[in-house]
C-alpha cells in the first residue's frame, strides 16, 4: 500500500503529501514537511469526504470532518450556485422568459435550505442540499 | 694469314667441360675454356657477347631480393615503389581488414580495459560509479556530486499530479519534484527535489477541470490564495505553491490533471 505523510496545517487542516518517486519517503518528510508530520498508509484518508476536505481534522493519527467546517464549505458552495441561479433568472425576466418560481418563493427556498445546512447533523444530509 | 674457327659454337654433350679453340694469325692454336656446363650453371672468362636479340631466362623463384638493384631497406613493413625505391604505405593501405583494436582514455577518471582486440574480444570504458541517482559528473571526471546541470533552456521542475484526494494526490510524472502536497481543496505545494538557484524563476500552471458540472477554473502560481487572501506565497528556492479555483466566487476546486512547469537560471 502507498504511504502518505499527513500533518496538521497553518489553516488547522490537513496536509497530504504524496511523494513522488526522486526521494525515500522519510528524506522527504524531513525536507518538505514539519516536524509533527506522521507517515500512514493512503487508506486511512477519508476519501468519500473528499469534497469537505478543508473540514478534515488530524486528531492523533486519526482524520475526522469537522461538521461546522464541513457546513460552512457547504454554504460557500450553495450560496456560489443560488449567485448563478440569480443571473439566470434576471436573464430570464430581462429577455420576457417566466421563470417558474416567484422571487418571494426562490428567496424563501433558499433561506430555508440555507436553515438546512445550518441543522445538518451529517456530510451526507449536507451534501444532499443543492439549489434544485 | 688467320684462318679462324668462326662461331657458333655447338656443345655436343653439355655435360662435360668443352674446349673452344681456334688457330690464330700465328698458325698457333688458341684455347678458350667453357667450364662446368649441365646442372643450369656456366661459368665464363675472357668472353664477350655482342650482337642483338640476345635473351635470357631465369627460373621461377631463382631472383632473390638482394640482386634487385634498388634503394631504401626491405624488411617486412616496406614495399617497392616505381622507381626502384622502398618505402612504408602512406594514409594506409585502403580496403583490407583491421587486425588489431586497443583504446585509450584521455579522460580523467575513466579507463578502457580489454584491449588490444586481435580477433574478438570487449573493450570496457570504466567510470566513477555515480552513486546516487540523479547526480552529476563534474568536469574533473572523477566527481559525481548531487545538482543539476545549469540549462536555462530547460525546465528545472516539472510536474503532472491528480490534485483530487481520490489518488488521494497522486503524482503521474515529475523531474525534480520531491513531492506534492496538498493542503486544501484546489490549493497545492510544489518542492524541489534540488533546490533552485533563485527564487525570481517562471512557474507555469495549468489544469483541467475535474467535472464538467463547474466553470473553467483559474489556474495559478502563488502569491495570493482564495483560501487566505491576506497570506502572500511567493515563489522560494525549494517550494512553489499554486492554485485552482472557480472565477466567479474564488472558491477552491480540485484540478484531477494539475500540471507545473518551472523555467528559471
Amino acid at each position: 500500500m502507498s504511504k502518505v505523510i499527513i500533518f496538521t496545517n497553518e489553516n488547522g487542516g490537513v496536509s497530504v503529501c504524496m511523494p513522488t518517486d526522486e526521494l525515500p519517503i522519510e528524506n522527504v518528510m524531513a525536507k518538505d514537511c514539519p516536524e509533527h508530520a506522521i507517515v500512514v498508509d493512503h487508506s486511512i484518508l477519508p476519501q468519500e469526504e473528499n469534497d469537505f476536505f478543508n473540514a478534515w481534522r488530524l486528531n492523533n493519527g486519526i482524520i475526522t470532518v469537522d461538521l461546522e467546517a464541513a457546513r460552512s464549505i457547504q454554504l460557500a458552495k450553495f450560496n456560489a450556485e443560488a449567485a448563478a441561479q440569480a443571473i439566470l433568472r434576471r436573464n430570464n425576466s430581462d429577455i420576457g422568459i417566466p421563470n417558474s418560481m416567484s422571487d418571494n418563493d426562490f428567496i424563501s427556498m433558499l433561506n430555508s435550505k440555507r436553515e438546512a445546512i445550518a441543522a445538518a447533523t451529517s456530510t451526507a444530509e449536507l451534501r444532499a442540499i443543492g439549489i434544485n | 694469314m688467320a684462318l679462324p674457327i668462326t662461331p657458333p659454337y655447338t656443345f655436343a654433350n653439355a655435360t662435360t667441360t668443352q674446349n673452344l679453340s681456334y688457330l690464330d694469325s700465328d698458325f698457333a692454336t688458341v684455347y678458350n675454356t667453357v667450364n662446368g656446363i649441365g646442372n643450369g650453371t656456366v661459368s665464363l672468362s675472357n668472353v664477350s657477347i655482342t650482337g642483338g636479340n640476345i635473351a635470357a631466362s631465369y627460373s621461377a623463384n631463382s631472383i632473390s631480393i638482394a640482386s634487385l638493384q634498388t634503394t631504401g631497406t626491405a624488411n617486412s613493413t616496406t614495399y617497392l615503389r616505381g622507381d626502384g625505391s622502398w618505402a612504408t604505405v602512406s594514409g594506409g593501405g585502403g580496403n583490407g581488414t583491421v587486425t588489431s583494436v586497443n583504446a585509450n582514455s584521455t579522460v580523467s577518471g575513466f579507463t578502457f580495459t580489454g584491449g588490444p582486440i586481435t580477433s574478438s574480444g570487449t573493450l570496457t570504458l570504466t567510470g566513477p560509479s555515480p552513486g546516487t541517482s540523479g547526480n552529476v559528473l563534474t568536469s574533473n571526471g572523477t566527481s559525481w556530486v548531487s545538482g543539476t546541470v545549469s540549462t536555462p533552456q530547460g525546465a528545472k521542475a516539472w510536474c503532472n499530479f491528480n490534485g483530487t484526494s481520490a489518488g488521494p494526490i497522486t503524482p503521474r510524472s515529475s523531474y525534480n519534484v520531491s513531492s506534492v502536497t496538498k493542503n486544501g481543496t484546489g490549493d497545492y505545494t510544489v518542492n524541489y527535489t534540488n533546490a533552485l538557484s533563485d527564487a525570481n524563476y517562471s512557474g507555469v500552471v495549468s489544469g483541467r477541470r475535474s467535472t464538467s458540472s463547474i466553470p473553467d477554473p483559474n489556474y495559478w502560481a502563488g502569491p495570493y490564495p482564495t483560501t487566505t487572501p491576506n497570506t502572500n506565497y511567493p515563489f522560494t528556492t525549494t517550494t512553489a505553491r499554486i492554485f485552482s479555483a472557480i472565477p466567479s466566487n474564488g472558491s477552491g476546486t480540485d484540478s484531477d490533471c494539475m500540471n507545473f512547469v518551472v523555467f528559471g537560471n
